[in-house]
C-alpha cells in the first residue's frame, strides 16, 4: 500500500484544485479572524472580545473545500481508467481503497491544520485563546475527527461512483445537505421553550403570560437531536464554531466510529464491484 | 507446451445476460494470440476477468500456473501488463509523469527506464505536452508504455487499433511485433479487425456468444485462405465448422 500512497501523494501534489481550494480555505479563515480583530479594535463598549469567538467559524464550511478536491481526485481514477493500472499489477481492492482513503485523510488533515495555523494571525489583535492551549488542542482533534469522518464518506462515494462529474457533484451536495440539516437542527434546538408573551399592537407593547413555543423540541426528542448534533460531523463543526460543544470526547469517539463504519461498508461494496 | 494463460469453463453472468459461457482458452508462451470475435462475443469480458477487474461467476483461470482463486495470483500479476478497452492514462499529466506514476505504483524507485520506454513507443519527444492533447494513436501508445512499465512478459491488449488511422494502426502493429520478437513478450490481443490481426497473430481463438469455438495456430489457415474466410466459415457453419 505504501507504493500506492506514494503514487497518490505525487499526483495530489500536482493537483491545482487542491492548492486553489487550500488557498481559498486559508483566505476564508484569515478574513473571518481579521474581521474579528477589526470589530474588536472598533468597539467602544468595553466588550471582551476573544480569538475563540472567530477561530472555529470556518469549520462548518471547510468540508466543502476538500469535498471538491476529493471528488475530482477520486473521480479521475474512473474517468481516466487508471484504477485498472493498480489492480492489473496485483494490488488488492482493499489496498486500493485504503490508499485512496488515507490520501483523502491526508488532504483533510492538511486543510484542518492550515486553517488552524492561519487563524493564529488573530493573536496580536484578539489575544490568545481563552480556552487555553489544552482546549485548542482538543478542538483541533475534534476538527480532525469530524473531517476524517467526512473524508470516509466522500471516499465511499468516490470509490463506488464511476463518473467523475457525478462523484464531484454528489459529494458536494451530500456535504451541503448535511450542513443544511445540521444548521436547521441547531436553529430548532435554539428555540426557547416559552414564547415571551410580548405582543406588539397599534397601541404599543402589551404583555401577557408566556406561552409554550410550538417550535420547541423537548423531552426524549431533544436528547436525541442533541446527540445527533454532537455526533454528526457537520453538527460538531457548528457546535465548535459556537463554542457549544459540551462533550468533545463523545464527539471525537463518534467520529472514529463513523469513520470506521463507513470505511467497512465502502470496502465491502468495492470488493464486490464489477469494474470496467 | 508451456502456457502463460489458461482458462477453464469461464463463465460470467450479469443480471440480465451471460457474457461468457464456459470459455476455455490456452495462450502459449511467446505467442501473439489473437482473440477473434464480433462485438458482444465476450472478448472484453474475458480480458476484464483475467486482469482481475471482475470475478468469474463460474470457472477458473491460471496465470503462469497460479490459480485465480489463490493468493499467489496477486504476485504473478506483476508479470502482466494490460490495456483494457481504452488506454489508462492520466490526461492531465505528461507522458513522462504518467510513467513515473506507474513506476511508483509498482514500487520502482529508479526512473532511468522511462526515457528508453518512451522512445520505444515513439513518444520520446512529447516533452511537457499533457496526455489530453495527444492524438488517439499517441494515447494508445502511452497506454502500452504504461502497461510495459513493470517490464511484463505478458501483455494483454484489448482492441488496441480501434479508432486509429492507417498510420496509427501500422505503428501499433510494428510495436507489438517488436515487443514479441525482440523481448519475447507473449501478447494476447483482441480484435474484430481480421485483416490487421492476420498480420500479427501466431495463434487464434475464435469466440462466439461467450464460448471458444476453436483455437488454432496461424499455420493451420490454408495458403490462399484468409483469416476472414476461415472465420466466416467457422461461425457461419461452413467447411471449418
Amino acid at each position: 500500500m505504501t507504493e500506492l500512497l506514494r503514487a497518490n501523494g505525487n499526483r495530489m501534489g500536482k493537483n491545482r484544485v487542491l492548492w486553489i481550494s487550500l488557498l481559498a480555505a486559508v483566505a476564508l479563515e484569515l478574513f473571518i479572524v481579521l474581521n474579528g480583530c477589526r470589530q474588536a479594535a472598533m468597539d467602544t463598549n468595553g466588550y471582551e472580545w476573544s480569538l475563540d469567538q472567530f477561530y472555529f467559524d470556518a469549520g462548518p464550511v471547510l468540508g466543502l473545500f476538500f469535498a471538491l478536491v476529493l471528488g475530482m481526485f477520486l473521480g479521475t481514477e474512473y474517468s481516466d481508467g487508471t484504477l485498472r493500472n493498480k489492480l492489473v499489477v496485483g494490488h488488492t481492492r482493499r489496498e486500493v481503497y485504503l490508499a485512496q482513503l488515507v490520501t483523502g485523510m491526508g488532504v483533510a488533515a492538511l486543510f484542518t491544520a492550515a486553517v488552524f495555523l492561519a487563524g493564529m494571525v488573530g493573536i496580536p489583535g484578539l489575544g490568545v485563546w481563552k480556552m487555553g492551549a489544552g482546549g485548542v488542542a482538543l478542538s483541533f482533534l475534534v476538527s480532525l475527527g469530524f473531517n476524517m469522518a467526512l473524508t470516509a464518506l466522500f471516499a465511499l462515494v468516490g470509490m463506488l461512483s464511476e463518473k467523475k462529474a457525478t462523484t464531484a457533484v454528489t459529494v458536494i451536495l451530500l456535504f451541503l445537505a448535511m450542513a443544511a440539516f445540521s444548521s436547521w437542527l441547531n436553529a430548532r434546538l435554539g428555540e426557547p421553550e416559552l414564547d415571551s408573551g410580548i405582543i406588539i399592537t397599534a397601541q404599543g407593547m402589551q404583555w401577557s403570560d408566556p406561552t409554550p413555543n410550538p417550535r420547541y423540541i423537548g423531552g426524549a426528542m431533544r436528547t436525541f437531536c442533541q446527540f445527533l448534533m454532537e455526533t454528526m460531523p457537520t453538527g460538531q463543526a457548528i457546535l465548535l464554531a459556537n463554542q457549544e460543544l459540551p462533550q468533545p470526547l463523545l464527539s471525537l469517539g463518534a467520529s472514529v466510529v463513523l469513520t470506521v463504519g463507513i470505511t467497512l461498508v465502502g470496502l465491502g461494496l468495492f470488493e464486490k464491484k464489477d469494474l470496467k | 507446451m508451456e502456457y502463460v494463460l489458461t482458462t477453464e469453463a469461464l463463465t460470467k453472468r450479469y443480471k440480465h445476460f451471460s457474457a461468457l459461457n464456459g470459455l476455455s482458452l490456452h495462450v502459449p508462451k511467446g505467442a501473439i494470440y489473437g482473440l477473434v470475435g464480433q462485438n458482444g462475443a465476450g472478448k472484453t469480458t474475458l480480458i476484464r476477468l483475467i486482469c482481475g477487474l471482475q470475478k468469474p461467476t463460474e470457472g477458473r483461470y491460471t496465470l503462469y500456473g497460479a490459480d485465480s482463486g489463490g493468493k499467489e495470483i496477486m504476485k504473478v500479476r506483476r508479470r502482466m501488463g494490460a490495456v483494457v478497452e481504452t488506454p489508462s492514462i492520466y490526461l492531465d499529466l505528461t507522458a513522462e509523469e504518467n510513467l513515473k506514476e506507474q513506476y511508483q505504483i509498482l514500487g520502482r524507485r529508479d526512473y532511468e527506464g522511462i526515457g528508453p520506454l518512451l522512445e520505444l513507443v515513439g513518444l520520446g519527444d512529447t516533452g511537457k505536452k499533457k496526455a489530453r492533447d495527444f492524438s488517439l494513436g499517441m494515447r494508445q501508445r502511452l497506454g502500452i508504455a504504461v502497461a510495459m512499465a513493470g517490464e511484463p512478459d505478458f501483455l494483454v491488449l484489448d482492441e488496441p487499433v480501434n479508432g486509429l488511422d492507417p498510420r496509427g494502426i501500422i505503428e501499433i502493429r510494428e510495436l507489438i511485433l517488436k515487443l514479441n520478437r525482440e523481448r519475447g513478450i507473449t501478447v494476447l490481443i483482441s480484435s474484430h479487425i481480421l485483416d490487421e490481426l492476420s498480420k500479427l497473430a501466431t495463434h487464434y481463438g475464435f469466440v462466439d456468444r461467450g464460448r471458444m469455438v476453436r483455437e488454432i495456430a496461424a499455420e493451420e489457415i490454408g495458403e490462399g485462405e484468409s483469416l476472414e474466410d476461415y472465420y466466416m466459415d467457422l461461425i457461419g457453419g461452413g467447411q471449418h465448422d
